[in-house]
């Protein structure tokens, strides 16, 4: 083997991991980096003709000044809080549930698989026909209930179109949870329960005691990722509500795509999604330090 | 008197169940039953609970009327292509990143997740220039590339922790045998690795078949639309049927639950044997 062949071999691995690297670069890091760089010029589609001024900081004063980012931005903690408690009570649950050994539970896992493979936009359009203000069924099942006196157009009243779209959401995504959890479960040592049994701890007290601390690190992690996807969601509300009605849906990814894409403000986008970022930076270094070390070889 | 608690306890819990699955299940079984009934039906209230006689009338229409074979098609090659380039670069650096001793692998390797953790709309803008620049505005492939970012880090992932599952020995061995980095990974490696390349496959599928935003965004022309941005668009005409859009919704699903039906065993693992001693 040649000097040349030497260096190859033992450089390999660069050559191996180079296309990956390549490939996020040109399509994720360069645009990130333009989009820096907009954010300090004023880039505005409609006015690109009067030139391209450099803006400084400009944009990021207007975007901490903008009423409607910090409703959004409100909407948005509102958003995914609901979403990750709801996601994470129904997954814990159904996970403990499907724990017990009972008979043909593999069917029910897989039944309650079924919302989570559901495409988004099936998903979305799914709901508002649910929850259609004329032939809806929701409407329907309400007024049959007598719970409801006329027809509500759910999405389009303030007030219940964030908790239904919050609904639609945890629909589709709770059963990430439930895996990640039911995971978990499994590997708890059946050793941990006998000696507590033993011991003469009830189940309440198992519970406390053992599965709950046991379960500790991955809800931890199951948070955080639940977290980072419900804040950069941006599809289920944008084809439920398109962030209506009045702004109550208006979540920071869909603020951004109305500055972005249909008042083609595209340095202020850009200043609008660098900030939002840097509030996501914060539950992503949650994450991170909590990833386990084993990973990283 | 333990042992009756018990079973009461258990016939609670399959009822519970049994509810849950029923009524979690029920907007879907929604889709369907309007899916097959007629634009009459689909707008009387209040709404009958199955549909007077099953029709595919709504599938067919959908299918040849409404474009709808077009999109599919269309999906079916961002889809297939994204992937195959996705697990080809993945797999590859996976293997690198388990076998290789390279400089700044854990900082590598948390860059590459943290990518998949920003939110696309970061990107998206000038993402539009880059491509528009390069010829690939308003064109699959243009999607395809978007797709395959989404997809690869999560691709590495997975083929890293796999390819750490097969002991390093069989490497060696091989190459002690006289092949090169390249044939070990090739004819040894990657066979080994089948069970773990599929499950990923499918999940970069999964991806790629749903994603919305970039194709929305990167396709101009009403021929280039993949299926979910069809389905979105189809909302904006005013003729829309919701019984034709049910339709077109449960023939989307389909392949997805094909895909899943793949995949089921690995999400299941942790229930395996569960069954029979239940």
């Amino acid at each position: 083997m040649g000097k040349l062949g030497i260096i190859l071999h033992k450089k390999s691995g660069y050559l191996f991991i180079a296309p990956a690297l390549l490939l996020l670069c040109t399509i994720v890091l360069l645009p990130i980096l333009f989009s820096i760089g907009m954010a300090f010029f004023r880039f505005d589609l409609l006015r690109i003709s009067q030139g391209n001024p450099f803006y400084g900081i400009r944009h990021f004063i207007t975007v901490l000044a903008d009423a409607l980012f910090w409703n959004a931005f409100g909407n948005t903690l509102v958003w995914t809080a609901s979403t990750v408690i709801l996601q994470l009570l129904i997954g814990v649950l159904l996970a403990l549930l499907l724990n017990k050994p009972l008979k043909g539970k593999v069917f029910y896992f897989i039944a309650l698989l079924i919302p989570w493979a559901t495409p988004s936009a099936v998903a979305s359009l799914l709901w508002r026909w649910l929850l259609h203000a004329d032939y809806g069924f929701v409407n329907a099942l309400l007024l049959n209930l007598r719970m409801i006196r006329t027809p509500v157009p759910w999405l389009s009243t303030p007030g219940w179109a964030m908790f239904w779209v919050i609904m639609a959401r945890s629909w589709k995504e709770y059963a990430f949870c439930m895996v990640m959890i039911s995971a978990a479960l499994r590997t708890i040592p059946p050793s941990l329960y006998e000696a507590a049994e033993m011991d003469g701890a009830n189940t309440t007290a198992q519970f406390f005691y053992i599965t709950l601390p046991w379960l500790r690190p991955t809800i931890a992690i199951v948070t955080s990722l639940l977290a980072i996807g419900s804040f950069n969601c941006f599809n289920m509300i944008w084809m439920m509500t398109k962030g209506g009605p009045v702004r109550q849906t208006e979540i920071l990814s869909t603020f951004i795509y109305h500055t972005g894409f249909e008042k083609f403000q595209l340095g202020l986008a850009s200043a609008q999604s660098i900030i939002m970022v840097l509030f996501l930076a914060f539950i992503i270094v949650f994450y991170m330090k909590r990833m386990d070390n084993g990973d990283m070889k | 008197m333990k042992h009756v608690r018990k079973q009461l306890d258990h016939a609670v819990t399959h009822l519970f169940l049994i509810i849950t699955c029923i009524s979690i299940n029920f907007p879907l079984f929604w889709m369907i039953s309007s899916s097959f009934k007629t634009s009459r039906e689909s707008i009387q209230f209040p709404p009958s609970f199955l549909p007077e006689k099953l029709s595919f009338g709504n599938y067919i229409h959908t299918w040849s009327n409404m474009n709808f074979s077009r999109y599919f098609f269309n999906t079916v090659y961002v889809s297939f292509l994204a992937v195959l380039i996705a697990m080809s670069v993945g797999t590859i650096a996976g293997y690198a990143f388990s076998r290789f001793r390279i400089r700044a692998k854990r900082y590598i390797l948390v860059f590459i997740l943290f990518f998949r953790m920003l939110p696309p709309i970061l990107f998206i803008i000038p993402l539009f220039f880059i491509l528009q620049r390069l010829g690939l505005y308003n064109r699959l492939e243009g999607v395809i590339l978007s797709v395959t970012t989404l997809a690869l880090p999560f691709a590495v992932w997975m083929m890293k922790n796999y390819i750490n599952t097969i002991p390093q020995e069989i490497d060696d061995a091989a190459m002690i045998d006289g092949c090169s980095r390249f044939t070990a990974f090739y004819r040894i490696i990657l066979p080994l690795s089948k069970p773990g390349i599929v499950a990923t496959s499918v999940f970069c599928l999964l991806t790629a078949w749903n994603e919305f935003m970039f194709a929305n965004i990167l396709i101009h022309s009403e021929s280039r639309r993949t299926l979910v941005v069809a389905l979105y668009s189809y909302l904006g005409d005013f003729n829309i049927e919701w019984n034709m859009l049910m339709a077109a919704s449960t023939m989307t699903m389909i392949p997805v639950i094909v895909f899943f039906g793949i995949i089921h065993k690995k999400l299941t693992e942790g229930f395996a044997g569960s069954s029979i001693t239940g």
